[in-house]
């Protein structure tokens, strides 16, 4: 049977996978591209705490979480895609296979649960340390979709010139849209270390430090499906030594469900052929999970989360010199449009890419320590890379907790996310006298204006800050490099919690539109339109 | 097509100006080089009133420089064509065409920053009628690719054509660094590999101002062939970057579209918009560019060629004509 289960896993990580190339590609299948994220009883729970309030997507793991009560943590051993990347992933290291190498560190996981939850309480969102599912959204977006998106190009570069013999024009001109994400060294050393506990011993992460696993484990005491010896046991241990868990207490007739992934190697390994899952063998007692945290761990772990929280909270955390401005003004990080203010941002954004991934121009990037330790991975916006299309809702529509609210198009343009500024010692125009106008070219609300200056020979351009909504476009194609002549900040960026962007933008004097056209012959002509001008071809 | 690019010059010139003397308007040459131009343009304008070479010289004779067409977009476009001798003067059957439309923008039709896509989707039909091979209708957006494809509508009306493909220029590997042997500043550019690999090159431009540029026409807009355009804005005099680029990218026919005429605002806009139904053509991509500009008015303003600098400079580096006036013009109004 552990067929169906590698099976389970397999269809299971295909679809994940699947999900996250659709909604690279901007394609909506019929589950939502958020679907995974939406699984993890932790964020559920963490987020809700932090955020004050219920997030009601969470349905599905809500489910998750009763699923205990019926199949134990099936959901470990089935379904989460974390789970099978690091069973995957121990083929690459060789793993030794000592199952019970750091058995004492199991209890880990529930102090992670606890910490989490504490610094939630804190308003501090720590979800993204731990949640399994957030972990390897992130996993695959920052360092997957690079690596497949480079191969992709450096392929089709290698075989243009084939293409080009053979006039093949769709693979020409064949578009793989090259990703690139920041943080992606420090997520690659991450998994590193998760692959070099994986070395030592099979399943160490879900074994000893899943937060999510320690959640589910909280139901799932005795599950209607679960593990059951009949008499025929002989007690030999062969069981106990396979089970990667360690869920196989001294008694081998008793188990651990809380522990327990059904991954029936027990039932394989087994000479009498005396363990079942669906049988009616005799079911023993099940045994408490011997892994449990005592006292003074939890309380050590709920403080430690609590003082996590009130310093993140209070800029103690601090690792860069602009947090303390951020706390109070929202101004320090550009965020996608539609993002709640500051605070209510953080504590919803769990920091798991969905974003990054569906943003299609690649402008919306992890953050590293530009701000707070606590601030780490979350997503703001760096023109360099790609513009912010105005039309454009596919991060408000792919954000699972609601950290960026969901916009109509017409309130979308008004979500201003920043301002752009012109750095004049930069720019061609103001400081070479060079003919550029790249910024006013391709702005799409018209909110560079080219004017006049005494002294300068050409027009410079200046930014009309009421009709910016600091979308980057002039940023990401200003001809200078690193560093754009322009760029965007977040200043004056409209981070609302409730309301209409666009009442409130107008009570604030702004005039967000897109370039408008011109009704067509309404410019006053020397002659009537259509008609040659007296002056041509005398 | 290097070949075939150098000798024009010279013979369409009746040798005024012969290879690239007058174009060296900053660099001092020594006497040896001065001859060796000398010879080389005699030679050529020798050749040419000879009619061995360039045989449309003498075909030039009957057909004139530049027509303007008034009417609808695709028929105005065909009859162009037809009157500056047929499509089959430009295309040879089994060569390879690019066509450079505009279509960087993703603005509806109406804004006048995108060529209209039936006359991109004649000339493209004309092509092929004449025996093209294929034929690529290619440039380098700078909104988003698909937002571009989309609003243009280019690809649409060229949907279901055979032979006939509109694709966007952006990964790096479409491009390839090429040398501009006649350039003076921009000495190298990376050119799009189609246009290197093909014999005709063909620019369909919408009617723009333009606020660097004055206009953008036919010469202004291969910067879509070019996969760094910031650098000639950055490092190089942009006027003069594009004719250096044009030395490269000369069409070999250029067709106008001015069925609207973004007369300011340009080339992005919102500007005034001039519903003009007009097509100008040429087989000298600066003699359409300079007919166009004379044509309309620009900023309000009515505007001579002479005060457009990449024309200038074309017309000086013996690129093209822009003194319109002593051009065979022909004037039809469908």
């Amino acid at each position: 049977m552990i067929w169906l289960r590698r099976l389970c896993q397999l269809v299971s990580l295909g679809g994940f996978i699947a999900l996250l190339i659709a909604s690279l590609n901007q394609l909506t299948l019929l589950i939502p591209e958020n679907f995974f994220l939406r699984l993890d009883p932790l964020i559920l729970l963490g987020v809700s705490i932090s955020a004050r309030s219920l997030a009601l997507s969470y349905i599905p793991a809500l489910l998750v979480i009763v699923s205990g009560l019926f199949l134990g943590r099936a959901f470990c051993g089935y379904v989460c895609p974390m789970g099978t990347t690091l069973e995957g992933g121990k083929f690459l290291v060789k793993a030794k296979g000592d199952k019970s190498a750091l058995t004492k560190y199991s209890a880990w996981k529930y102090l992670l649960l606890i910490l989490i939850l504490c610094a939630a309480l804190a308003g501090i969102s720590l979800v993204f340390i731990a949640s399994p599912i957030s972990l390897i959204t992130r996993l695959y977006t920052v360092i997957f979709i690079p690596l497949a998106t480079f191969l992709g190009e450096i392929f089709l570069w290698a075989i243009q010139p084939l293409a080009e013999y053979f006039d093949w024009s769709g693979l020409i001109y064949l578009q793989v849209n090259p990703r690139y994400f920041a943080t992606a060294a420090f997520v690659a050393a991450f998994f590193g270390t998760l692959l070099v506990l994986a070395r030592i011993s099979p399943r160490l992460w879900c074994r000893c430090l899943c937060p999510t696993g320690a959640l589910l484990s909280l139901t799932s005491f005795k599950p209607l499906l679960r593990r059951r010896v009949s008499d025929a046991c002989s007690e030999c241990g062969k069981c106990q030594r396979s089970c990667p868990m360690q869920a196989i207490p001294e008694n081998p007739r008793h188990t651990s469900h809380q522990e327990c992934l059904l991954c029936l190697r027990c039932q394989k390994v087994c000479p009498e052929g005396a363990i079942s899952y669906l049988g009616t063998a005799t079911s023993r007692r099940a045994a408490i999970s011997p892994y449990l945290p005592n006292r003074r761990q939890v309380v050590l772990a709920g403080t430690v989360g609590l003082a996590t929280g009130l310093m993140s909270a209070s800029g103690l955390a601090a690792v860069s010199k602009s947090t303390p401005v951020a706390r109070r003004t929202s101004d320090a990080l550009v965020r996608p449009p539609g993002a709640l203010p500051e605070k209510e941002f953080l504590a919803r954004c769990m920091r798991c890419a969905q974003c990054s991934v569906a943003c299609p121009t690649n402008i919306l990037q992890p953050t590293w320590l530009d701000l707070n330790l606590a601030d780490m991975f979350s997503p703001s916006l760096d023109a360099r890379l790609g513009p912010c299309d105005p039309r454009c809702t596919r991060c408000s529509s792919a954000c699972p907790t609601g950290a960026i609210r969901e916009l109509s198009k017409d309130e979308r343009l008004w979500a201003k996310v920043g301002t752009a500024v012109i750095v004049p010692n930069k720019c061609l125009a103001w400081e070479h006298d060079k003919k550029c106008m790249i910024c006013d070219e391709v702005c799409p609300f018209g909110a560079i204006e080219m004017i006049r200056v005494k002294d300068i020979p050409v027009p410079v351009p200046k930014v009309l800050e009421n009709r910016c909504s600091g979308c980057g476009y002039c940023s990401h194609h200003c001809p200078i490099r690193p560093t754009p002549a322009i760029i965007v900040t977040a200043q004056g960026a409209q981070r609302l919690m409730t309301g209409s962007y666009i009442e409130t933008g107008k009570r604030q004097g702004l005039s967000i539109s897109l370039k408008k056209q011109a009704e067509p012959g309404a410019l006053p002509v020397p002659s009537a339109p259509g008609k040659l001008p007296p002056t041509y071809g005398r | 097509m290097a070949g075939m690019l150098a000798l024009p010059k010279a013979a369409s010139f009746s040798g005024a100006i012969p290879n690239g003397v007058a174009s060296n308007w900053r660099q001092i040459m020594d006497r040896r080089q001065f001859l060796k131009y000398h010879m080389q343009g005699a030679l050529y304008v020798a050749a040419g009133a000879a009619g061995f070479i360039w045989p449309s010289t003498s075909l030039a004779k009957d057909s004139p420089d530049v027509v303007i067409v008034e009417g609808d977009p695709a028929k105005a476009t065909r009859a162009a064509v037809e009157r500056l001798g047929g499509m089959k003067k430009f295309v040879k059957a089994g060569d390879r065409v690019v066509i450079k439309p505009n279509m960087s923008f993703a603005q509806p039709l109406e804004a006048g920053t995108n060529t209209h896509p039936q006359v991109v989707r004649t000339i493209a039909v004309m092509c092929r009628e004449a025996g093209a091979k294929k034929v690529m209708v290619l440039d380098h957006p700078l909104h988003r690719e698909s937002e571009c494809v989309r609003l243009a509508g280019i690809q649409a009306a060229c949907q279901g054509l055979d032979g006939i493909e509109v694709h966007m220029l952006t990964s790096q590997r479409l491009f390839a660094n090429t040398k501009l042997p006649a350039a003076q500043e921009m000495l190298e550019s990376e050119i799009a590999r189609e246009v290197l690999r093909s014999e005709v090159l063909i620019a369909a431009p919408v009617a723009k101002s333009h606020a660097d540029t004055g206009v953008s026409l036919g010469m202004k807009g291969m910067m879509g062939l070019v996969y760094d355009r910031h650098i000639m804005h950055r490092r190089y005099n942009l006027d003069n970057s594009i004719v250096d680029m044009c030395t490269k990218l000369k069409a070999n026919l250029s067709v106008v579209d001015a069925s609207r005429v973004l007369t300011s605002g340009g080339p992005a806009g919102p500007g005034d918009v001039l519903l003009a139904d007009t097509v100008i053509a040429s087989s000298d991509m600066v003699a359409a560019d300079a007919t166009t500009v004379a044509l309309f008015p620009w900023y309000g303003k009515r505007k001579r060629p002479e005060e457009i600098e990449h024309l200038v400079l074309a017309h000086k580096r013996g690129l093209g004509r822009i003194d319109i006036d002593s051009l065979k013009v022909q004037k039809v109004k469908l």
